[in-house]
């Protein structure tokens, strides 16, 4: 079967500069955390190993810069993503605003076939910290009316949920894997497939 | 030599036919040449007798089936005939061949030849300042291209253009615009395309574009060719270009004429054609030369001279060129590196001329330069000027005008700290935190525990460096010599870094200037609540968390201070993630000052736009790296560029130097050669990465597997003699795999042949690309916004877009771009005003043909700007126009009801617009009616008039006006006491504008107030209007009429059940409109017997009239109408004011 050739998941991680990209990253990948990382230029990546239920495959996290200068740079990478994980804090509301516009500007750039259902999982990280300012109800509201995405509540300080969140990821990026292989391997350029991707309309016209 | 082309009509007695072509002849005459035959004796003694003597070579042009010859060009002599002929043949047979019509091809050739001959007449008069002719060329360009006249012609040249076949004409260069313009074939050819709209610029050399030079745009490719300078038209046209690009990139880089230039004071300053010309040339030429001494950025080469240096360390005179500014001398050997030198002015003590030495030439006309500053003394000996008074006169003019160091200079720029004390915020017990003083480099207050060996090397190196300094100086008047490149390519010595990167990079000329500037830049810094500010704060603790000093207030404070001192000093950059890796290292080895004048450096000279708010310098980079890899690495570039590898790894090496990517004690190696040799030496490190790992990346099947691949060996680059070697525990155990010795050596040895020049030039081209691909993603990014409104398809959005970006580009006024606040909506970028807006709405509108367009425009202006601030943003305008094209019929005729409603219209306008012919009768009831109003208002809320308020003053002080200028000024005007009834007037606005917008308005249709009789009749006139337009049609007007009718009718049944008063205004939600009648004389609130209709009503009597339904349910396309308001464009280039489309 073609699915059982592509093993490795490819996963963005894409937030607002702060909200603990990299620190998720590393507490899922290396089970530690650390405050000596440096704010993120560029592109950075690290892989791992996983099982999902009976299969092992390899996870391809890449963390990406989240202030907005740097936003619809450096994407090449964003195509063939097989899941995206948006990041909030918490504790900082812009950060929770600025979700829908990641949102979106990872389906232009990333076009994938199906901008609908591609698979995305929000994190909102640093439970750990108090005041609150985005409760657990209004962001699951938000994932509720884009298609559902899962919501997880995250503290990669204190290891919180985050293996949890991972595992989903890696279930729906092989989700989308599986259903998405047939087609790619008929067509051996899936970026030509993307020009004539659809995109959903009315979604970014806020007043 | 070209002749104006005159016919003959016998081509050839007389004369010998040598070459032919299907249109030219090259003939000598008979007698000359080689061919002794006896006709030619002959001619030759004709000659002599008739004594014509015509020049004895000729060229002529004929076509196939024409007998007429014309004679274009003639010589003496053989060689320039035959050059004359290679022209012809090399630059003009290809074009002839694409005529049809031998005609045209005989008009292409006269026009030609005849244009070269003006042009050669042009170049010689063309000589001091802008001379009559250039004068006359330059109203002629305004006159043809319709340019207000602050749109400065800089050049213009002959040229051919095509488009199916060539045209013949003139090429014309102004700030803006390059526009073209040609005179034949009786066809007026224009072409006009702003600079900043060209997206690749390039010498081509096609078969069917021979020599030419094609410039795309986003709308398409140009031509244009034989050219008679090709390579200064060229040149200039590179240069316009960059300097719009630079201009789209940077706002605060307007353009100014350099009066100074003017004055000049060098001697050897070529004149050129125009005075802009000049100028762009000498802007050009002093870049080069601050880019060469790295100079700072208000530095301008006044001039320069052919001279000796002498060099006392190998008792040599080197010949160079001796370059003056107002702030340095500099002198550069010819011998490409042999030395350089740099001598502030304000180092100077004395400047003397040595006595005559005839016995030794060497020191013949020689000056002595003597300087003094912290480091040493020094003697600087020129010879051999040939000028010598001139300069030294110069050089005294100048030294008069240095302030010295010893007292600081005048011209200091301290932003005053005084305005932010004002007791407005509770500092008191923060302010022991603004108190604060420069800290001395970090590694001094931090030292890292070394090894002796590694001591040991420095030490050695330190020697090394001193004595460089004894004999080649020291500071910033060093003689730069390859001998000091080599120390730097080994690394400077920890405790030397700060000296020698103050002087290399510049930053130190910067310092001297500035006294004082940085402490009080931090002292205001610290006070502002910024976004770049808070964004600085979540980064001070992850910039360099593996040093010690970072674990602390102290550096976390220096950090601090000299990023937010920065981000005040330099708007357009703020703050950008990468500059607080490089600022923490930089504090490391410098003292806090120099580390901020270091960084200024950095960001403004040796990486220009690298930090912007668009990153524009680091993506050019990009570009170039690319460029670069696809040249010298050929085979890798194809690996990377499949797995689009460049654009992911480089801009952390970019934007942080490295300094993120490999160890930083390594990286800093890569600094030094950085601050020595500017940016080119990060493109020689990042090529020789790559060639170093071509095998591994090659193999690699994936992008993330070659980031791998780089990672690991980035990461593996070690220092052995960096201090910091061992701060690591985990050091030894690291794989190590190149030192960084090492790397820049075969750096430097592999690509030492790139130079400043190149990338320089690669960047301008890449700068043309980027900077227009950022132009095309924030209009996708546009329209993807406004799209789902529905109003017009993508292609009108896009075609709507780009004649607004043209028009807010013409108009100078820059795009509102995405500032600071995130929050912003892409399509609030573009706004146009109200001036503008009307001329859209009646180029582009079916309402906006008639009588009354210019104040329905104005109404529908008002109604859909939602901030009342004058402007409509693109989603408003789009809605504005898409209401009236292309929405269904119901939502159109409500709009119309809307747009006659108060306060859109007042009573006012009805009684004042002449447009509005209202018969005595109706007048009188709209008086009566209004002194009701009046009466009323007075009795229930006395205390919100205007105490000065007649019937007609109350009218029109509330009132809308039509013009939006006064409208504001109107607003503004108000005072306090107003502002509740401005506010209310904003709620209806808002009221309406939600009634139009809402998805369901149908169900909305309901809380729309009802219309009384003024009204109605001034939305008949408009609806009359409007037909006025459409071909007359008697039995269309008869159903309108009918229709009118009708409605009158119903009107007066309305009044009778109005009696009964139900409040139609409660369902607006107006919660005040008992207690605050409407002052807009809203007559459903007072008055009791009154005529009315229902927007129903109105719709349902509308709907029913065959031509309304036609006329408001024709769906409009907005392509066309463009396409024809671009053709207007020319004329309504400085005419904003009275626009042409509407009648006044
Ligand atoms: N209390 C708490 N702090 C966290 C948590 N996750 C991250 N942080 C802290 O938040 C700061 C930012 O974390 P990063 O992981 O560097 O953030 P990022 O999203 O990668 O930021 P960029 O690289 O700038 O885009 C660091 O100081 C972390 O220590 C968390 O779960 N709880
Ligand atoms: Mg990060």
């Amino acid at each position: 079967m073609a699915t059982r050739k592509k093993v490795l998941l490819k996963v963005i991680i894409l937030g607002e500069s702060g909200v603990g990209k990299t620190s998720l990253m590393n507490q899922y990948v290396n089970r530690k955390f650390s405050n000596q990382y440096k704010a993120t230029i560029g592109a950075d990546f690290l892989t791992k190993e996983v099982q999902v239920d009976d299969r092992i495959v390899t996870m391809q996290i890449w963390d990406t810069a989240g202030q907005e200068r740097f936003q619809s740079l450096g994407v090449a990478f964003y195509r063939g993503a097989d899941c995206c994980v948006l990041v909030f804090d918490v504790t900082a509301p812009n950060t929770f605003k600025s979700l829908d516009s990641w949102r979106d500007e990872f389906l232009v750039q990333a076009a994938p076939q199906d901008p609908e259902n591609f698979p995305f999982v929000v994190l909102g990280n640093k439970v750990d910290l108090e005041p609150r300012a985005i409760s657990t109800k209004r962001a699951q509201q938000w994932c509720q009316s884009k298609n559902n995405i899962p919501y997880f509540e995250t503290s990669a300080k204190e290891a919180l949920n985050v293996e949890q969140a991972f595992q989903s990821i890696a279930r729906n990026a092989l989700s989308q894997q599986n259903h998405t292989v047939d087609l790619y391997s008929e067509l051996p350029e899936p970026i030509s497939l993307t020009k004539t991707a659809p995109r959903n309309n009315g979604d970014s016209c806020a007043c | 030599m070209w002749v104006k082309p005159q016919e003959v009509l016998i081509a050839n007695a007389l004369w010998e036919t040598e070459q032919s072509t299907e249109y030219f002849l090259l003939q000598h005459r008979k007698g000359h040449g080689n061919s002794k035959g006896i006709s030619s004796l002959l001619v030759g003694t004709m000659d002599s007798i008739f004594d014509t003597k015509p020049p004895p070579f000729r060229i002529l042009h004929q076509t196939p089936h024409s007998e007429v010859y014309y004679l274009i060009a003639c010589s003496l002599y053989k060689q320039d005939i035959v050059n004359d002929w290679d022209w012809l043949n090399e630059n003009i047979m290809g074009t002839l061949k694409s005529f049809d019509k031998e005609d045209d091809v005989t008009d292409f050739v006269t026009c030609k030849i005849e244009s070269i001959i003006a042009a050669k007449q042009d170049q010689v008069e063309i000589e001091d300042e802008d001379t009559k002719d250039f004068k006359t060329t330059s109203e002629k360009f305004h006159r043809l291209f319709h340019f207000p006249l602050e749109e400065k012609l800089v050049n213009y040249y002959s040229c051919s253009y095509w488009k199916k076949f060539p045209r013949q004409g003139w090429m014309y260069l102004s700030l803006n615009y390059l526009c073209f313009h040609s005179y034949i074939l009786g066809n007026d050819t224009k072409l006009c395309i702003r600079w900043s709209e060209i997206k690749n610029l390039e010498k081509s050399n096609s078969l069917i574009f021979p020599d030419s030079i094609k410039i795309t745009t986003r709308e398409g490719e140009y031509y244009f060719n034989m050219f008679l300078k090709k390579s200064e038209t060229f040149a200039l046209m590179d240069q316009l270009i960059d300097l719009a690009m630079k201009r789209l990139i940077d706002e605060s880089k307007k353009f100014n004429e350099d009066k100074d230039l003017l004055y000049k004071l060098s001697k050897n300053v070529p004149k050129k054609a125009s005075f802009l010309k000049r100028d762009l040339d000498a802007r050009a030429h002093s870049e080069a030369y601050r880019l060469m001494f790295r100079l700072p950025a208000s530095e301008k080469l006044d001039g320069s001279i052919d001279c000796t240096l002498l060099t006392p360390y190998n008792k040599r005179h080197v010949i160079g060129r001796l370059f003056l500014s107002q702030n340095f001398i500099c002198f550069e050997s010819r011998v490409k590196s042999l030395v350089s030198l740099v001598i502030p002015l304000r180092d100077v003590k004395l400047v003397e001329k040595t006595q005559n030495n005839s016995s030794t030439m060497s020191l013949d006309k020689a000056i002595i330069v003597s300087t003094k500053n912290e480091v040493n003394n020094s003697n600087f000996l020129f010879a051999q000027i040939s000028d010598r008074d001139f300069l030294v006169e110069k050089l005294s003019e100048l030294l008069a005008r240095t302030p010295h160091t010893s007292h600081p200079p005048g011209l200091l720029r301290t932003p005053s700290s005084t305005t932010k004390h004002a007791g407005d915020a509770p500092l008191t017990e923060e302010e022991n935190i603004y108190k604060w003083k420069v800290q001395p480099p970090l590694m001094v207050l931090f030292p890292l525990s070394s090894i002796p060996e590694v001591l040991k090397k420095q030490q050695a190196k330190e020697k090394e460096w001193e004595l460089h300094f004894n004999e080649y100086g020291r500071g910033i008047s060093m003689y730069r010599t390859t001998e000091v490149a080599q120390l730097v390519l080994y690394g400077i010595p920890d405790t030397l870094r700060m000296e020698i990167w103050m002087s290399f990079s510049g930053a130190i000329n910067e310092k001297a200037t500035h006294p004082g500037y940085y402490h009080s830049l931090v002292d205001q810094a610290l006070q502002q609540r910024s976004t770049a500010n808070d964004e600085i704060e979540r980064d001070l603790h992850r910039s360099l968390p593996e040093h010690p000093a970072f674990q602390n207030p102290i550096g976390i404070d220096a950090l601090r201070r000299i990023l937010c001192a920065y981000a005040l000093r330099n708007p357009n950059i703020g703050y950008c993630q990468a500059m607080n890796i490089v600022a923490s290292v930089l504090l490391i080895y410098c003292s806090e000052e120099e580390a901020f004048w270091l960084l200024a450096a950095l960001c403004e000279n040796l990486l220009p736009d690298y930090y912007n708010t668009r990153v524009v310098g680091a993506v050019v980079d990009q570009g170039v790296l690319d460029n670069l890899t696809r040249e010298y690495l050929p085979s890798l570039h194809t690996k990377l560029d499949s797995l689009g590898m460049i654009h992911i790894i480089s801009l952390s090496w970019f934007l942080t130097i490295f300094l993120s990517v490999m160890p930083y004690e390594s990286a800093v190696n890569v600094i030094d050669c950085f601050f020595y040799d500017g940016a080119k030496v990060i493109f020689q490190v990042a090529l020789m990465v790559l060639k170093l790992n071509q095998e591994k990346l090659i193999e690699c099947r994936d992008e993330g597997e070659a980031c791998q691949v780089l990672a690991n060996f980035l990461m593996g680059i070690y220092n052995d003699e960096g201090r910091g070697a061992v701060r690591n525990k985990e050091y030894d155990k690291q794989k190590k795999t190149i030192s960084v010795k090492n790397l820049i050596y075969e750096a430097y040895t592999e690509y030492g042949f790139l130079t400043t020049g190149h990338i320089e030039r690669l960047r301008l081209k890449h700068r043309l690309r980027v900077v227009q691909e950022l132009e095309d993603n924030s209009e996708r990014n546009v329209i993807r916004s406004v799209s789902g409104d529905e109003f017009f398809t993508k292609e009108e959005l896009q075609e709507l877009l780009s004649i607004i970006r043209e028009e807010l580009l013409s108009q100078q006024r820059h795009l509102f771009y995405k500032n600071e606040s995130s929050s912003q909506q892409p399509y609030e970028a573009y706004k146009v005003d109200f001036e503008y807006f009307k001329i859209l709405f009646a180029a582009l509108s079916p309402w906006g043909k008639g009588d009354q367009a210019e104040q329905l425009a104005a109404r529908l202006f008002r109604l859909l700007d939602a901030k009342q601030e004058g402007f409509l943003n693109f989603r408003e305008l789009v809605t504005a126009l898409g209401l009236t094209c292309s929405v269904d019929p119901t939502l159109r005729l409500t709009l119309l009801f809307i747009l006659h409603l108060p306060p859109l219209l007042t009573l006012f306008d009805i009684q004042t617009s002449p447009h509005f012919e209202i018969d005595a009768d109706i007048a009188s009831d709209a008086a009566e009616f209004f002194n009701n109003i009046e009466q009323s208002v007075a009795l229930d809320s006395l205390t919100l008039l205007p105490e000065s308020s007649s019937p007609t003053a109350g009218g029109s002080v509330f009132n809308s006006q039509l013009s939006v200028d006064n409208y504001s000024n109107q607003k503004s005007s108000t005072s306090s006491k107003d502002t509740s009834s401005s506010s209310f007037e904003a709620r209806i606005l808002s009221n309406l504008r939600n009634i139009i917008l809402s998805k369901e308005s149908r169900c909305n249709l309901k809380s729309l107030p009802k219309m009384t009789q003024p009204y109605f009749i001034a939305l008949w006139k408009t609806l009359y209007d409007l037909f006025q337009t459409q071909p007359f049609d008697q039995e269309a007007n008869d159903s309108i009429t009918h229709s009118c009718a009708l409605l009158f009718k119903l009107g007066d049944v309305g009044r009778q059940f109005f009696v009964k008063r139900e409040d139609s205004c409660d369902s607006l939600g107006f919660e005040s409109s008992e207690t605050s009648p409407d002052k807009n004389g809203n007559p459903c609130i007072v008055g009791d017997i009154e005529w009315y209709i229902t927007v129903e009503q109105f719709l349902a009597s509308t709907l029913n009239t065959p031509p309304f339904v036609d006329f408001f349910s024709k769906k409009v396309t907005l392509t066309e109408n463009i396409e024809s308001l671009k053709g207007k464009r020319f004329h309504r280039f400085n005419s904003l004011s009275v626009p042409a489309a509407i009648k006044v």
